[in-house]
């Protein structure tokens, strides 16, 4: 039986509980540059016990961020690539204790729009499962779980997860929209979104662990296939991702489609276009000037 | 600033932490999402975190195939009767079209709602 701990901030949120496991910093690793336009997927492997959090670094008024130009509705597409963002599109275990994350970053086609320099992510995890090493500091805070276990849930010598403001109340919407059914005035208004969280979002990083892949199957086509006596339905996958960047206090979630393909398949279509629920994700923001 | 916090300094004299100033994100839980198909979305409840804030995380695709391969659309969080309910939608659970592939985790904001 140890002691317990709890803090509070001074909004009467709990900052430390000894009953509660918390997140250490990890560290920083830089997305790589590339000179290509278009969307760019990178793999980053890094190693963390347990799952980890994973922020991207905000692209904040970049040249060309903010335009909504570029947008095309075609009947086996919407290439939305005149804007710039980056998401984390996918997260893997690469092995014990080591993952990938699948980084995706869309540089405009045209308009001479720069190439992201000095990109991170940053990783987070749980303090029982990982230690970040370095130096220990002998004369810092710590704490222990005082469930038995001797979980360190506190070192006051590394760098905790803080965020940035209490922003997980925030959760940015994404409204369902279908290429090549809905108006294209519904697609260019509410494909993306915005949300003014009220600090500045300049040298901020937003937590990734945030479904931002979007692939909305709509029926193209069908045929009768004469050897099999079937029908075939045609389906489009479009490829969408929702990307984030932002300007002043404003965080942007932009959907960027990048490419899309066709799925054939035999037999009664299993749904009509009602089915794709709006995207929402949850907001968390860091404050990379605190994350070295 | 609180009456009583926990505050830890640097050796460089770099305020690292006040307990007062922090807010954060607490584990609760992950869960993988899978399945080839039969459902259309899942539903996960939290009666021990009753009249507080759950902040849930998606990740998809998690583990299998190529990232455009698979289908995982959303979740969302609501609070029924105060106990956090996050519900994960799949879309076109068929076995025809990509499987659902994704990875939740539920954190805690350390507040009530």
């Amino acid at each position: 039986m140890g002691y317990a701990l709890v803090t509070s901030n001074v909004s009467n949120g709990i900052s430390i509980d000894s009953t509660l496991r918390s997140y250490v910093y990890l560290g920083k690793v830089a997305i790589p540059e590339y000179n290509d336009t278009g969307a760019n997927k990178f793999d980053i492997t890094f190693g963390c016990a347990g799952y980890p959090l994973v922020f991207v670094q905000l692209p904040y008024a970049l040249t060309g961020s903010g335009d909504a130009a570029g947008l095309q509705v075609g009947n086996q597409g919407m290439p939305l690539t005149q804007r710039y963002g980056v998401a984390m599109v996918a997260l893997r275990s690469a092995g014990t204790n080591t993952w990938t994350a699948t980084v995706i970053s869309n540089r405009p086609t045209d308009g001479g729009y720069t190439t992201p320099l000095g990109f991170f992510i940053r990783i987070f995890g749980r303090l029982d499962l990982n230690y970040p090493g370095g130096s220990d500091d002998p004369l810092t805070a710590r704490s222990w779980a005082d469930d038995g276990s001797n979980a360190l849930i506190f070192d006051g010598g590394y760098r905790m997860l803080k965020l940035a403001g209490a922003t997980y109340a925030a959760e940015a919407l994404l409204e369902e929209r279908y290429p090549g059914y809905d108006a294209y005035t519904d697609l260019v208004n509410k494909y993306d979104t915005s949300q003014d969280l009220g600090f500045d979002l300049s040298g901020k990083s937003i937590c990734a662990n945030a479904r931002t892949s979007l692939f909305p199957p709509y029926e193209y086509g069908s045929y009768v296939d004469f050897d099999t006596n079937q029908i075939v339905h045609q389906t489009v996958i479009q490829y969408i991702n929702s990307l984030y960047w932002a300007n002043g206090s404003t965080l942007y979630v932009r959907k960027v489609s990048y490419n899309y393909r066709y799925q054939e398949f035999f037999g009664a279509y299993a749904s009509g276009y009602s089915g794709l629920q709006p995207t929402k994700t949850r907001v968390a923001i860091i404050d990379n000037s605190k994350f070295p | 600033m609180a009456d009583q916090s926990v505050m830890c300094w640097f050796p460089n004299g770099e305020l690292n932490y006040d307990s007062s100033a922090v807010d954060t994100l607490f584990f609760v839980e992950e869960r993988v999402i899978s399945g080839a198909n039969g459902f259309s979305s899942v539903t996960f409840t939290y009666p021990a975190y009753t009249g507080q804030r759950l902040v849930p995380f998606l990740v998809s695709p998690f583990q299998n195939g190529d990232v455009e391969g698979y289908i995982i659309l959303s979740c969302e969080i609501t609070y029924s009767n105060g106990v956090p309910t996050v519900r994960v939608y799949v879309e076109y659970p068929s076995s025809s079209l990509p499987r659902a592939d994704g990875l939740l985790t539920v954190m805690y904001s350390g507040r009530g709602t």
